[in-house]
């Protein structure tokens, strides 16, 4: 049953293709003009889905196994929209047309007929997100193992010390202030200087999605303990961004190892040396 | 503002305004591609509200001092909607000619509040001038600590067995943030806990932190803090003044729990 947040999302869906058809008289009604319909959509939020694709409207729905917004062409210059989920055999569409204007919401189950209608394309799909359906409810103990691993890794019985960086490092670069030891794990607290207001927040930025105030807390970082071990990053924290300089963490897997006796991080300009056995 | 989740009634008032405010953004987007810009802002404003009323069927705006939609022109080709769903409350986004929608959400409690100019006792504008003063007080505590000249991170021995081992003090010069990390099972949902209940419960689970050093400096809550995590805790909070020079150790004590630090490497 659609429910208003299925709604709204069918209407935001609906902007970038109106946007991109530009001055256009009315959307192609095509698979070529449709495509490069496609071609010409902006990126939108980074949350929002990215892979279109033309279906003719005709025939039985299809069900990809990637998120997938359906166009196809609706007859007097307008545009169905149908966005599909890997997750659901059912959907919503709507109709957009040239001026903005839109039709009411429409709810299809399945295929949208019996059975017996279903082609050999259609029963393969049914198939797949069967398969697809199976195959997360085998893998949940895997992911369940994988959310209790990554929320306890930082808990107080694996911490071992927290070592303080040497005073005195370069004051206008990023400064190492303290690594926390863990057997199962190792974070990395540092100070970066804060970019000008301007720059942070701009009034009216070129790109909305621009995140400055990330990229300027996590510099490209590398670790090396001297013993080549290989430190993946499995969180990113702004500890507090408002500050200046603001302050960041990053933390990895898997720990330092023992023999370890220096810890090395380099920023882009700054290399910083953090002896583990200064005490 | 109160932390509670909106009831029904409101979840549905502001759903019913976002989407008005999409099938407006809609339409005036299908105008604006065809010029590649929004046009005017008046224009732009009165079409807005045709479009709503055409939309709503003349429906009253839920807040009587605004429209039903309201626009306004960030540039010629990117416009910002709201639509109220309640008095002082309304549902925004941006909207770019290229139908990106962006900076969308909820906002609470603006448009202007009329007070009515009170008559004082000379108890009671005592008693107000008091209360203005102690809180001043307050503020110019909890901004005494800027930091923003960093000196260095100092860490204490380890503490095994410690339920909320102090990490380390970053010093600088006007004060310090005190990092210390604690375990933290999921709250559990109590559908019979208001907001308040709520909060008073869980703001004991909070130990309060104390301070001292071998100089005798009174250390006080400073520059603010933060705190997060899911299962374990990451605390940061901030205290003023910096240790003095004279001071050798810093002494934290959190529950039944103390660590030193040492002050003089």
């Amino acid at each position: 049953m659609a429910d208003a947040v299925d709604h709204r999302g069918l209407l935001e869906l609906a902007l970038r293709p109106l946007g991109a058809l530009g001055t256009a008289e009315a959307f192609p009604q095509d698979r070529a003009g449709i495509e490069a319909l496609i071609e010409r959509l902006p990126k939108g939020r980074p949350s929002e889905p990215k892979h279109f694709a033309y279906e003719d409207g005709k025939g039985l729905p299809r069900y990809e196994a990637e998120y997938t917004i359906w166009l196809s062409p609706a007859g007097d210059g307008a545009l169905r929209v149908r966005p599909q989920s890997p997750w659901e055999l059912g959907f919503l569409t709507i109709v957009v047309h040239p001026d903005g204007r839109v039709g009411d919401v429409e709810e299809v189950e399945g295929f949208g007929v019996p059975d017996s209608e279903l082609t050999d394309q259609a029963r393969a799909d049914r198939d797949a997100f069967e398969r697809r359906v199976r195959e997360y409810e085998e893998d949940r103990p895997r992911h369940n193992v994988w959310i209790e691993e990554s929320q306890t890794r930082f808990r107080t019985e694996n911490l071992i010390r927290a070592v303080a960086a040497p005073p005195g490092q370069h004051p206008n670069g990023p400064v190492v202030t303290y690594l926390t030891l863990y057997e199962t794990g190792l974070m990395l607290n540092y100070l970066v200087p804060r970019p000008p207001r301007q720059e942070m927040w701009p009034d009216d930025p070129d790109d909305p999605f621009a995140e400055p105030h990330r990229e300027a807390m996590f510099p490209g970082i590398e670790i090396d303990d001297g013993l080549g071990t290989e430190y993946e990053v499995v969180d990113i924290d702004s500890v507090d961004m408002n500050s200046s300089p603001m302050r960041a963490r990053l933390s990895y897997t898997p720990g330092v190892p023992a023999a370890a006796e220096t810890v090395r991080v380099s920023f882009d300009s700054v290399t910083v040396a953090i002896d583990l056995e200064a005490r | 503002m109160s932390p509670r989740d909106p009831d029904e009634d409101e979840m549905r008032d502001q759903d019913a305004a976002s989407i008005l405010l999409l099938r407006v953004a809609l339409r005036l987007l299908g105008e604006a591609r065809l010029r590649g810009n929004f046009g005017a802002e008046e224009a732009l404003a009165e079409r807005a509200v045709a479009i709503a009323d055409e939309l709503t069927g003349g429906k009253p705006s839920p807040d009587p001092r605004r429209a039903g939609v309201e626009v306004g022109l960030i540039r010629p080709d990117r416009i910002a909607l709201a639509a109220p769903y309640a008095r002082s409350s309304a549902v925004i986004e941006n909207l770019m000619v290229d139908g990106t929608l962006y900076g969308g959400g909820g906002v609470t409690g603006y448009g202007p509040i009329r007070s009515e100019p009170e008559e004082l006792t000379e108890e009671e504008r005592a008693e107000r001038e008091r209360r203005r003063a102690e809180w001043l007080a307050r503020t110019e505590r909890s901004r005494q600590f800027t930091a923003t000249r960093f000196v260095r991170a100092l860490t204490p021995p380890q503490q095994p067995g410690a339920a909320r081992p102090i990490l380390a003090v970053l010093l600088y010069e006007d004060g310090f943030w005190l990092e210390s990390t604690y375990d933290k099972e999921p709250r559990p949902f109590d559908p019979h806990m208001d907001d308040e209940q709520f909060f008073a419960k869980h703001r004991r689970e909070n130990p309060v932190i104390m301070i001292t050093d071998d100089v005798g400096t009174e250390y006080f809550p400073s520059g603010g803090a933060t705190a997060g995590g899911v299962r374990v805790h990451h605390s940061s909070e901030g205290f003023a003044p910096a240790p003095p020079a004279s001071a050798r150790v810093l002494r934290i004590t959190t529950n039944d729990e103390t660590a030193e630090v040492g002050l003089t490497r």
